[in-house]
């Protein structure tokens, strides 16, 4: 490019005329030696060792000329590409993908054989503490009732690292739920008494609802037993009900809610109609199943069960373990 | 020239703030961290009750604390034969060296790096202190090995960001770099008092860890013997308190991250306590603990097995004994917890299961006896919970107490700690003849029921039940209020117990032995 500038110039030959042009060579010359010069002032030391000489000239020369050099190289490129061979174009078309499944239940599944391997590696006394302590880590990251278990369990290890962990893991999981409780009981203490704004009745209805489902969580956790867990559940069903009593009668999740409890509870009839209440007003279906199966275990309905697990094993979104369930039902079925 | 200490408020003394009653040598040097005379609990009264006890003894101790504002003051009455206090803390406004460049010599980095690989392999290295204290020689403010080399050398930086590359699991080289300064910083500021602390005739640390290595560095330095008590295990405690540590961050991606592998940074500190332990064990001339299970968990951490006994603890029998007569003739409905309110007590099962129990005993009591201001949060969540469950009624909090006039007024004595060594507490309510419901923690079942043999054959002081479950304490606790026979048994068993093996003359005996030697120990 610099040779045909300069070949251009020497046949028109009146590089006067031409100033624009010259005018912008030495701009770009001074400009190149201008940044050569704080180039090689801000290189890192190990870059200065050369002399002052050498180094401004190279960073110069590199000024001036990469961008020539630049065009150069990608003008070469695009002819050696006409000399390359071609790939054969693919018409790819539009193609059907199979949609991603997917699952309606909004919490991690747990792998239950993953559970039931962990449990077997921490009740092994036989193996090295470090084997058992890693399990038990492994294992705090799955939030299920049947985690808890296990955990619960290892607080009579005789292993003390192992029972100290363990006791941690439950102690944290409660200390977790008890603080969004502690938290939540201030914000219900600042809403008026009276309820005045449409904004507050809505806050009110939400912070009870909330409150209710950690209560609950302590329950399905596992984390409360005894008199503690009727405490817990008596206090979920409380403040659940406030929250229905305020904007939510009829809202499926307060109503799945409220069943669960009642569940929990063994009230089973006052749960068996506020589950279908909960379908009723929009729940999906697959989600109530599973528990109408186990009131109506309950409540020694046996061929009920057998219908919803069959029900359950024909849908195509179920959870893994309900399908376990469901197939077992579903042999027991067959074989009778 | 040092700061003197005034006893006589409640405030905390400055950092390096010393206290000597006279110019008399001094016998014994205990190193204490983070317990007397500024923490009140069960070792702290051990200390006290061993310096009370050696009244010819002439004891001085080195506080180390974290920062001032954790402490509050002096807890205890200073016996006369204690007669030297050093504070010192290792974290909060620490001093740091000017930043300017240094230059570190390769060799010495060398040693450096041999001292790591000691830590790792420690049965290939039996003089690590040896190595430990050579190099701490030379990290004195004007050695080639200042706080001021690590912190601001290319040689140490090199190194560091060597490790880094080799053993760094962790993403975060920022969160490696100030882990590993954060480690280290205390171990500079420990080598540098081992020269403003008084001379004594010998050292017995209370624990490993800072305390333990210090005891170690001075031992070494001075050519005197040390010895080291442990109640608890100081390895395990931090390990456990680490595994649950929210402060240490873990930078592993979801890809990267094994849920069963610890963070790294985890790691790191879990192995800087037990190389501190282990030099302390390397150093020490006796090691004990105060029961067996401890004993071998000492062995496994690196502790020499024929420098390890086991003492236990002894109380004051005549002083408990004494307020047998003073009980009632009915039992007593009252439970009462005897302790600091503090997580590792876990006052909240306590609590807990004093909601079964009022179920079932309406008139029954739950008292918590404890000082409340070391874990205020948690007293609070203690109160909180008492009203949640409506025991405003039953369960009451007292404060600290005069432990031998409490026990005539109550029917058991509760332990549901999670971890304990020894509880003196126990022995001091046995002593009384009042009989407890404990956690199957440290050596409780071999207070409650006794060990194999003749200990066994006195019977069971009461009940055994897994820790953090309340329905069990609680039916534990009904079980024996109900049947004045049975807790009449157990009162006995108690009172047999505490005679028999673990009364204080028991405990001086074994511990003057350890005194006279070390004391008469020549290098």
């Amino acid at each position: 490019m610099f040779n045909a500038t300069w070949q251009f110039l020497l046949q028109e030959n009146n590089v006067l005329e031409h100033q624009g042009l010259l005018g912008f060579i030495l701009f770009h010359l001074s400009v190149s030696g201008l940044l050569a010069l704080l180039m090689s002032f801000a290189l890192p030391h190990r870059y200065q060792s050369c002399h002052r000489g050498i180094r401004f000239l190279f960073l110069w020369m590199l000024g001036i000329f990469l961008s020539e050099l630049g065009l150069l190289l990608a003008f070469l490129m695009a002819h050696l590409a006409e000399y390359l061979p071609n790939k054969p174009e693919q018409d790819l078309g539009f193609l059907e993908i199979d949609l991603p499944e997917y699952s309606i239940y909004p919490w991690v599944t747990v792998n239950s054989s993953g559970l039931s391997g962990a449990k077997e590696r921490i009740n092994k006394q036989e193996l090295p503490a470090e084997v058992r302590i890693k399990s038990l880590m492994a294992l705090q990251q799955s939030a299920t009732s049947g985690a808890t278990n296990i955990i619960t369990e290892l607080l009579a290890d005789t292993n003390d690292d192992i029972r100290l962990l363990a006791f941690g893991l439950l102690d944290k999981r409660e200390k977790h739920i008890n603080n969004q409780i502690a938290q939540l009981r201030k914000q219900l203490d600042a809403i008026p008494g009276k309820v005045l704004s449409l904004t507050d009745y809505h806050q009110k209805s939400n912070v009870l609802q909330r409150l209710g489902e950690l209560y609950w969580a302590l329950v399905y956790e596992n984390l409360v037993q005894g008199d503690l867990k009727l405490f817990s559940l008596a206090r979920a069903e409380d403040y659940t009900r406030q929250a229905m009593t305020l904007d939510k009668e009829n809202n499926p999740l307060a109503l799945f809610q409220l069943a669960k409890i009642l569940n929990a509870a063994e009230r089973f009839e006052e749960a068996f109609a506020a589950f279908n209440k909960a379908v009723s007003f929009g729940l999906s279906e697959d989600r109530a199943l599973p528990y109408l199966a186990e009131l109506d275990y309950n409540l020694r309905q046996y061929n009920k069960v057998h219908e919803i697990f069959a029900q359950l094993g024909e849908r195509t979104v179920v959870l893994p373990k309900i399908r376990k369930l469901a197939s077992v039902w579903h042999t027991q079925a067959t074989q009778e | 020239m040092d700061t003197m200490i005034n006893l006589s408020n409640n405030e905390m003394p400055l950092n390096g703030a010393s206290f000597q009653r006279d110019d008399a040598p001094i016998d014994v040097m205990l190193l204490l961290e983070g317990t007397y005379p500024f923490v009140s609990g069960g070792v702290s009264s051990w200390m006290h009750q061993i310096i009370a006890g050696f009244p010819n003894i002439r004891f001085g101790g080195v506080f180390l604390g974290s920062q001032p504002s954790d402490y509050k003051g002096v807890r205890y009455q200073l016996p006369n034969n204690f007669v030297y206090l050093k504070v010192v803390y290792l974290y909060g406004d620490v001093a740091m060296p000017a930043v300017q460049e240094q230059s570190v010599d390769p060799l010495l980095m060398e040693h450096v790096a041999g001292l790591h690989e000691c830590f790792k392999a420690h049965e290939k290295c039996p003089h690590m202190m040896q190595q430990a204290a050579g190099l701490l020689d030379l990290a004195f403010d004007d050695g080639p090995l200042n706080h001021g080399v690590f912190l601001h050398s290319k040689g140490a930086w090199e190194y560091l960001a060597q490790n880094y590359r080799l053993n760094c699991t962790d993403p975060s080289f920022v969160d490696y770099f100030w882990t590993v300064r954060s480690i280290h910083t205390p171990i500079w500021k420990l080598n540098a008092i081992t020269k403003d602390i008084a001379p004594a005739r010998m050292y017995h640390s209370i624990s490993t860890g800072y305390a333990g290595f210090l005891g170690a560095l001075l031992s070494h330095r001075n050519k005197r013997p040390l010895l080291i008590s442990e109640h608890g295990i100081y390895t395990k405690e931090r390990t456990i308190d680490l595994y649950q540590a929210e402060w240490i961050r873990d930078n592993r991606n979801i890809f990267q991250r094994d849920p069963s592998e610890i963070g790294y940074y985890k790691k790191m500190w879990i192995h800087f306590f037990e190389a501190l332990a282990k030099m302390a064990y390397d150093q020490a001339n006796a090691i004990i603990s105060l029961y067996e299970t401890n004993r071998q968990r000492q062995i496994s951490e690196g502790a020499n097995p024929l420098k390890t006994a086991c003492i236990a603890n002894g109380i004051d029998l005549p002083k408990f004994a004494a307020q047998r007569a003073k009980r009632p003739n009915e039992v007593p409905q009252v439970l009462c917890l005897i302790g600091r309110v503090v997580p590792i007590k876990d006052i909240k099962t306590f609590i807990r299961s004093m909601r079964t129990l009022v179920n079932q005993l309406p008139e029954a009591e739950g008292w918590i006896a404890g000082p409340e201001d070391e874990d205020e949060m948690y007293a609070q969540e203690c109160r909180e919970l008492v009203k949640t469950l409506g025991l405003e009624a039953n369960v009451k909090f007292l404060g600290f107490q005069k432990v031998d006039a409490l026990m005539p007024k109550i029917g058991l004595t509760i332990l549901s700690s999670i971890s304990e060594a020894l509880p003196l507490v126990l022995l001091e309510g046995f002593a009384a003849g009042v009989p407890t419901i404990a956690t199957d923690v440290g050596s409780c079942r071999q207070l409650v029921y006794g060990l194999p043999g003749e200990d066994q054959a006195l019977g069971a002081a009461g009940d055994i039940v897994r820790i953090a479950d309340p329905q069990a304490l609680a039916h534990a606790a009904i079980k024996l209020l109900t049947d004045p026979k049975a807790w009449q048994h157990a009162s006995e068993a108690g009172m047999a117990r505490v005679e028999k093996y673990y009364t204080q003359t028991m405990m001086f005996d074994r511990y003057r032995q350890r005194y006279d030697e070390g004391l008469l120990w020549q290098a």
